[in-house]
């Protein structure tokens, strides 16, 4: 059977996650919990390329680990265009990937336990840098993606209810200032020539903020369904 | 693959930073004062008005603190410490301590007697709509808002408003109402305007410089309805602090109305909450609230008629506050 010309998949995600996340103006502490997780992603398998439009969104649901209760509730969507070149390999056995990429990502969140001021997010809008390693023998794949965010902008993280005026507009980044980046291994089992199924590990992390710091921190375990149209 | 290899290394740097995220950090007494004290000075919004070296209160008050103390020995360091700020906003929540700065009413009049009012001029006849209390007699409403952490629905709202719509006033006693959501302020006082207003400004600190603001953020009620445009007084006191200064900043807009009683308490700012790194609850001040003329509110607003009560009034059931208000509806 030779390689087809063009190939679209489509997977689905679906999982758990255990979330970290310090905001520096709400506690020095880290706010932790275990969240529920859902994923989309569309592909695109050339000969020489693969494109790639992933979404992804994360139902925080977090604990601030103070003596009093302090509920974080919210919400982490994360989009990602990476377009990898076939540098090595071939469809059996071993084969790389790289190529430029485009992070979007928003977050929110409210700390319910906490009046007027309880609302918090960032945005960013990265260009990047995605890398994929890939090992596939008959109906088993094996695939480690990591996506990179370089430089872009980010909107400052924001506290406010009401408040909406508050400064926080878009300003210019670079990864040696806020870091965003995202390593997904996906282990595959074709069932049929246009169904897979397999279990997705994804560790996402971001950094933003210098005089108010936010940092996330995501382990994320996710069922995954692939159709081929 | 040489380039995965960098990438891999650049995330293994990466994941040893991220690792911070998960670090909760040391949380002795040294520690928890630091993040304190630190906390405050990058986002405390009023030390422009309070004429206070922090630095000088640093050193005086870390110096007293020693990894020796017991609890209670350190709480009371660092209620000490924010005392010298003299701000309602302040406060310490640590297990079952609580420290706020209370002198801005508890060094005044009361000025207020629930149960006085309830029993001699409401003769213990009142209904509630969510947190509303009133009492509709005679042409005029009374309504009692005890605090402003209580929410309420906009159906809830409706039904209050359309229980007032046919009488010629209505008394608005906010007296020993010490704050909570701004929000709940906004929406009631929007029943109460006929056009889009502004009624304050809002300076958020903004820099690692103490008296570092924002330019100011114009705060504008937009009406609702249904609303009440006749005759309105609010009733005032020391204790009516934070919301429920912004409350009546809004209201003294509106030409409609008369604010009767003694200065509101201050708390003129946008309060923010944070957990320390030991575990206790702080809320401190983020912003320093001005008037739609440009004044700060932070110690109050005074009112248009000036009314006490004294100690024999008290003892004798009366309330003068609110009897200057009902003669001036009448």
């Amino acid at each position: 059977m030779g390689v087809e010309e063009k190939r679209y998949e489509i997977s689905l995600l679906g999982g758990a996650e255990r979330s970290h996340l310090t905001d520096s103006r709400f506690s020095a502490l880290h706010a932790s919990g275990l969240n529920a997780a859902a994923g989309l992603s569309f592909r695109l398998n050339n000969k020489a390329s693969v494109t790639e439009l992933e979404a992804g969104v994360s139902f925080l649901n977090l604990n601030l680990n103070g003596s009093l209760p302090s509920k974080v509730d919210g919400w982490i969507g994360n989009a990602t265009f990476s377009h990898f070149l076939k540098l090595a390999g071939s469809e059996e056995g071993f084969s790389y990937g790289t190529g430029p990429g485009l992070i979007a990502m928003h977050s929110s969140r409210t700390y319910q336990d906490f009046i007027n001021m309880n609302q918090a997010g960032e945005q960013l809008m990265m260009l990047s840098t995605a890398h994929q390693l890939g090992y596939s023998k008959g109906r088993f794949g094996l695939r480690n993606r990591l996506i990179l965010g370089l430089a872009g902008v980010v909107k400052v993280p924001y506290a406010g209810s009401s408040y909406e005026n508050e400064e926080n507009g878009f300003q210019f980044s670079t990864v040696f200032k806020d870091q965003w980046f995202q390593n997904a291994i996906s282990i595959e089992w074709a069932v049929n020539t246009r169904h897979a199924v397999g279990i997705t590990y994804i560790m996402q992390y971001y950094s933003i903020g210098d005089v108010r710091e936010v940092r996330s921190l995501i382990n994320r375990v996710c069922f995954l369904y692939r159709y081929r149209l | 693959m040489k380039l995965y290899i960098i990438s891999a290394a650049i995330s293994v740097f990466a994941f040893l930073s991220c690792s911070k995220v998960v670090e909760s950090g040391p949380k002795d007494n040294l520690s928890s004062f630091d993040d304190l004290w630190t906390i405050l000075d990058k986002n405390y919004g009023l030390f422009g008005v309070k004429n206070i070296n922090w630095d000088s209160v640093y050193l005086n008050y870390r110096s007293r603190v020693s990894p020796q103390m017991n609890e209670e020995q350190f709480f009371k360091v660092c209620s000490d410490m924010l005392d010298q700020l003299r701000d309602g906003h302040l406060l310490i929540k640590g297990g079952s301590r609580t420290y706020s700065f209370t002198n801005f009413y508890t060094l005044y009049p009361r000025n207020f007697n629930w149960n006085n009012v309830l029993q001699n001029y409401l003769f213990n006849d009142l209904d509630s709509i969510g947190p509303f209390q009133f009492k509709v007699d005679q042409g005029l409403s009374y309504v009692r808002y005890p605090s402003f952490l209580e929410g309420f629905s906009n159906g809830e709202l409706d039904s209050l408003m359309r229980t007032f719509a046919p009488t010629r006033g209505i008394i608005i006693d906010v007296r020993g109402n010490l704050g909570g959501s701004v929000r709940n302020a906004t929406l009631f006082a929007s029943r109460f305007f006929r056009e889009r207003t502004l009624v304050k400004y809002e300076r958020f600190r903004n820099g690692i410089a103490r008296d570092a603001l924002s330019d100011p953020v114009p705060y504008y009620i937009a009406p609702a309805v249904p609303g009440f445009y006749g005759k309105l007084v609010v009733l005032t006191n020391r204790s009516c602090f934070s919301a429920c200064n912004d409350f009546v900043l809004f209201m003294s807009r509106l030409p409609n109305v008369t604010v009767i009683g003694d200065q509101t308490g201050g708390g003129g700012s946008i309060p923010v909450n944070y957990v320390m790194i030991n575990g206790w609850k702080l809320q401190y001040s983020s912003s320093l609230t001005l008037s739609s003329s440009n004044v700060p509110v932070e110690d109050g607003i005074r009112p248009s008629i000036s009314e006490t009560i004294s100690s024999i009034d008290e003892v004798n059931g009366r309330d003068p506050i609110l009897e200057r208000a009902i003669l001036l509806l009448k």
